[in-house]
C-alpha cells in the first residue's frame, strides 16, 4: 500500500509552530568525508542517553553524530507535540545541517523517525530497537538504505516487531542478542554501534 | 562524495576536443536546462534517481528569477512570498521554522542555495552557459548544443533525457497601445522596475493588476508624489491574512468542503472581509472566485483608502505628454510601469517538439504539464501558474519525471504501457469546474486538483517498477 501524502492537508491547515529543539553534538578530531549522524531517541530523556557513549564513539569512527531532543524531550521538555510535530523536529534539523544526514531513530524515536522520513530524504536510515506501535510508516522521501537493528530478546521491541519493520522496508533485521533495549546504555554498547558503523562505511560511504 | 565512484566525472577542459559537428556522448546522463527553483529540483530528484545530471545555467549562480542580481529577475526591493511559507517550502526540505509566514525573496534565495549545497548539487552545474539548441536525434536522445555566455565556443553534447526549467517570468510581455511612440515620458516593464528611489518625486502610473502589479503599485504609492494604477477588469483581492492566519491556510482549512461550496463561503467571507471593491473605484470580478489566478494582497484598497493609489480603467492611447483611458480621463505620468507579466519562451527548440499551435503566445500543449507527447524524453518543469504556492507542485512533477525517465530504462515494456495511458492526457486542464481558456490562462491549475493527478502518475510510475 502507498501511502505517498502528496497534499499534507494537515501541515496546509495548521503548520506545526516553530519550538526550540535541543542538539548535542561530538564531532571527530578530524574530517573524514563522512556523513554526519543525527539520533533520535524515543523518550523524555530525549539526547542525553546517545551522548553517554555513542555520540563520542561514532566521532572517533569519523562521523559528526548529532543528538537530538525534539519539543517534550530533554530540554525542550516544557513544549507539548505529537507524532506530526515530533516529525517536523526532525526534519526541521535534519535540513539545519550542512549535508544529509543518517537518521538514527530508538525505541519510539523510530517511530519519528518512520513518521520524518516522509519529511525528509535522510541519507541512510537506522531503525535501533524499533516501537512503531500500529504505524504503518509512510512512503519515505527519496528511497534511503535503511538498517533494522535489535536484541530478538527485547521484550518491548521483540523480534516480531523487528521483523515486521525490516519487512516493510523491504531489508533482513540485525540481531544482537542480549544487548537489550536501551544498548546504548548497555556494558555491551560498542558492539552494535560499530556494526552500524561499518554497515554505515560499506552503504554510504564511498571514496 | 555521494556515487562518485559510480558516475563519468567530466572535468574542466574535457569538452573542449569537441566542436558542434561531432557529439560528445554523454551515455545515459540527463540534461537540465536552468538553476532556478525547478532545475534544483529536477538535479536533486534525478540524482536521487540514479541519475547523472548536468545541468546548464546563463547566470553565475543559482536561483534563477529568485536572484536578484540577475538581470532577469523580476523581483523587486520589496517582493514577498505571496503564498505562505509553509505553503512554499519543498515537501523534503522545510524552511527553517522561525521564519516568518511570508519571507522576504532574498529569504527565499537563500533557502534556495542552502538546498543547493545540502544535496550537493552545485558540482553537477555549469554555470555561464546557454543552451543554443536541443535537437532529437531520431533514436529518443537529444543534442544539446551549449555556449557560453561570453564566447562563442559552441559544444555539442549528447543526452539521454532533456528536462526544461528555464522559467516563465523572464522575457516581458508588453502591450502596445496607440500613441505609445510619440509619449515622451518613459514606459517600462515591471521587469526592470527594483528599488523605489527610481520613482520619487514622479508621477507614476502602474498597469496590471497582477501580484506584481499589485505589490509594486502599493510600493510606488508611498514613494512616488502620485500613482495611478491602471486595470482592466475587476478582480478578488485575497488579503494575506484571514481570520488570524495566512490566507491560504484559513482557505487549506475549508478544503473539506465541495469546491463549489467552498468557493460560495470564500466568496462571502471576502466580500464581508474585503467589502466591495466598487466603493473604492475598482471593478467588480466578473469571474467566480479561483476561476483565475488569485490576487493575494493587503495593501492596494489600504492605499486606495488613503488616496495614494487612484484607481483607472484600462488605458485607451497615449498622446506626447499624457495617458487617456478607456472613460474618457487622462493623466499626465512621468513614469508608465508596465505590469503586464512575461512570455514563456524557449528560444532553444522549435515549438513543434513541445506541442505549441501556431499564434499560441507559446504556451505548449503538455502531458499533465510536464511531458510533451512526441518525444518522451523531452520534460518541462516548473511551467505552471497555480491558485497556490508553486514550489512543492514542481517538486512533485521533477518526482514524477525522474521515475518516468527510470521506468524507460529499467523495464521498457512497463514504459510502453504507461506511455499509452498518457498521450490522451495531453493538453488536459487541472482546474476545478470553468477556468478561462485562453492561451494567457493555459498555465493556470487548481492545486489540489493537480497535486491529485501527480500523485497518481507517481504511484503508476512506483507500481509498474
Amino acid at each position: 500500500m502507498s501511502r505517498l501524502d502528496v497534499l499534507r492537508l494537515s501541515d496546509r491547515r495548521e503548520p506545526v509552530p516553530y519550538a526550540a529543539r535541543e542538539l548535542l553534538t561530538s564531532e571527530p578530531d578530524e574530517p573524514a568525508g563522512k556523513p554526519s549522524l543525527l539520533f533520535v531517541g524515543g523518550d523524555k530523556r530525549g539526547a542525553r542517553v546517545f551522548a553517554e557513549h555513542w555520540l563520542g564513539h561514532a566521532a572517533s569512527r569519523g562521523f559528526t553524530a548529532h543528538a537530538l531532543s525534539v519539543r517534550g524531550q530533554g530540554k525542550a521538555a516544557d513544549v507539548k507535540g505529537d507524532l506530526r510535530a515530533w516529525a517536523a523536529d526532525v526534519a526541521q534539523t535534519a535540513a539545519s545541517l550542512p549535508a544529509q544526514p543518517v537518521i538514527i531513530g530508538h525505541s519510539k524515536g523510530a517511530r519519528i523517525l518512520a513518521e520524518a522520513l516522509a519529511r525528509y530524504p535522510a541519507r541512510a536510515a537506522v531503525f535501533v530497537s524499533p516501537r512503531l506501535g500500529r504505524l504503518i510508516p509512510p512512503t519515505p522521501a527519496g528511497a534511503p538504505p535503511t538498517l533494522v537493528v535489535g536484541d530478538p530478546e527485547d521484550k518491548r521491541a521483540p523480534r516480531q516487531s523487528l521483523e515486521k519493520a525490516a519487512a516493510h522496508y523491504g531489508v533482513a533485521p540485525l540481531f544482537f542478542q542480549g544487548a537489550g533495549h536501551e544498548m546504548m546504555l548497555a556494558a555491551a554498547w560498542r558492539e552494535p554501534l560499530d556494526a552500524i558503523l561499518d554497515w554505515l562505511d560499506s552503504t554510504v560511504v564511498k571514496e | 562524495m555521494r556515487q562518485a565512484g559510480t558516475e563519468s566525472q567530466v572535468s574542466e577542459g574535457q569538452f573542449d576536443a569537441y566542436g558542434v559537428d561531432a557529439a560528445y556522448d554523454r551515455g545515459e546522463a540527463v540534461c537540465v536546462i536552468g538553476a532556478g527553483m525547478a532545475g534544483l529540483l529536477a538535479v536533486k530528484n534525478l540524482r536521487e534517481q540514479g541519475f547523472t545530471v548536468d545541468c546548464y545555467e546563463r547566470e553565475t549562480a543559482v536561483g534563477g528569477s529568485w536572484n536578484w542580481r540577475h538581470d532577469r529577475s523580476p523581483v523587486y526591493s520589496s517582493t514577498y512570498l505571496v503564498s505562505s511559507r509553509t505553503h512554499t517550502e519543498f515537501p523534503d526540505f522545510p524552511m527553517p521554522d522561525d521564519w516568518p509566514d511570508y519571507p522576504h525573496h532574498s529569504q527565499v534565495l537563500s533557502y534556495l542555495e542552502r538546498y543547493t549545497d545540502h544535496f550537493g548539487l552545485r558540482e553537477h552545474i555549469w554555470f555561464g552557459s546557454e543552451i543554443a539548441r536541443i535537437e532529437p536525434t531520431g533514436d529518443g536522445r537529444w543534442d544539446v548544443i551549449v555556449k557560453p555566455v561570453s564566447g562563442n565556443a559552441a559544444r555539442r553534447l549528447r543526452y539521454a533525457a532533456v528536462v526544461i526549467a528555464n522559467g516563465h517570468n523572464w522575457d516581458p510581455r508588453t502591450p502596445s497601445y496607440k500613441g505609445q511612440e510619440v509619449f515622451r515620458g518613459e514606459i517600462m516593464h515591471s521587469s526592470s522596475y527594483k528599488e523605489p528611489q527610481k520613482v520619487r518625486g514622479k508621477k507614476v502610473l502602474v498597469v496590471g493588476a497582477g501580484n506584481s502589479g499589485c505589490d509594486i503599485a502599493g510600493e510606488i504609492a508611498v514613494n512616488a508624489e502620485k500613482c495611478w494604477h491602471s486595470t482592466r477588469r475587476g478582480y478578488w483581492f485575497i488579503p494575506k491574512y484571514m481570520f488570524g492566519r495566512p490566507g491560504d491556510q484559513t482557505m487549506a482549512r475549508m478544503s473539506w468542503m465541495p469546491f463549489g461550496l467552498r468557493q460560495k463561503v470564500s466568496q462571502f467571507a471576502i466580500r464581508r472581509v474585503v467589502g466591495d471593491p466598487r466603493r473604492f473605484g475598482l471593478q467588480r470580478p466578473e469571474h467566480a472566485l479561483f476561476a483565475s489566478h488569485p490576487i493575494v494582497n493587503s495593501h492596494l484598497l489600504h492605499h486606495i483608502g488613503h488616496g495614494a493609489i487612484t484607481p483607472k480603467p484600462d488605458i485607451d492611447h497615449f498622446t506626447e505628454d499624457e495617458v487617456h483611458f478607456t472613460d474618457g480621463t487622462s493623466v499626465k505620468a512621468q513614469i508608465v510601469v508596465m505590469a503586464t507579466g512575461y512570455r514563456t519562451t524557449f528560444g532553444f527548440c522549435d515549438p513543434e517538439l513541445l506541442g505549441m499551435e501556431g499564434g499560441d503566445d507559446g504556451s505548449p500543449r503538455l502531458i499533465g504539464h510536464m511531458f510533451t507527447p512526441r518525444t518522451p524524453t523531452l520534460a518541462v518543469a516548473g511551467l505552471l501558474q497555480a491558485d497556490g504556492g508553486i514550489f512543492p507542485l514542481v517538486h512533485w512533477q521533477t518526482i514524477a519525471i525522474a521515475k518516468w525517465l527510470r521506468l524507460r530504462q529499467n523495464d521498457p515494456e512497463a514504459a510502453k504501457q504507461f506511455w499509452a495511458k498518457q498521450v490522451p492526457e495531453a493538453g488536459r486542464r487541472y482546474v476545478h469546474g470553468k477556468l478561462n481558456d485562453s492561451p494567457r490562462h493555459r498555465l493556470e491549475i487548481s492545486y489540489e486538483v493537480y497535486l491529485k493527478a501527480l500523485k497518481q502518475m507517481i504511484e503508476e510510475l512506483d507500481g509498474v517498477k
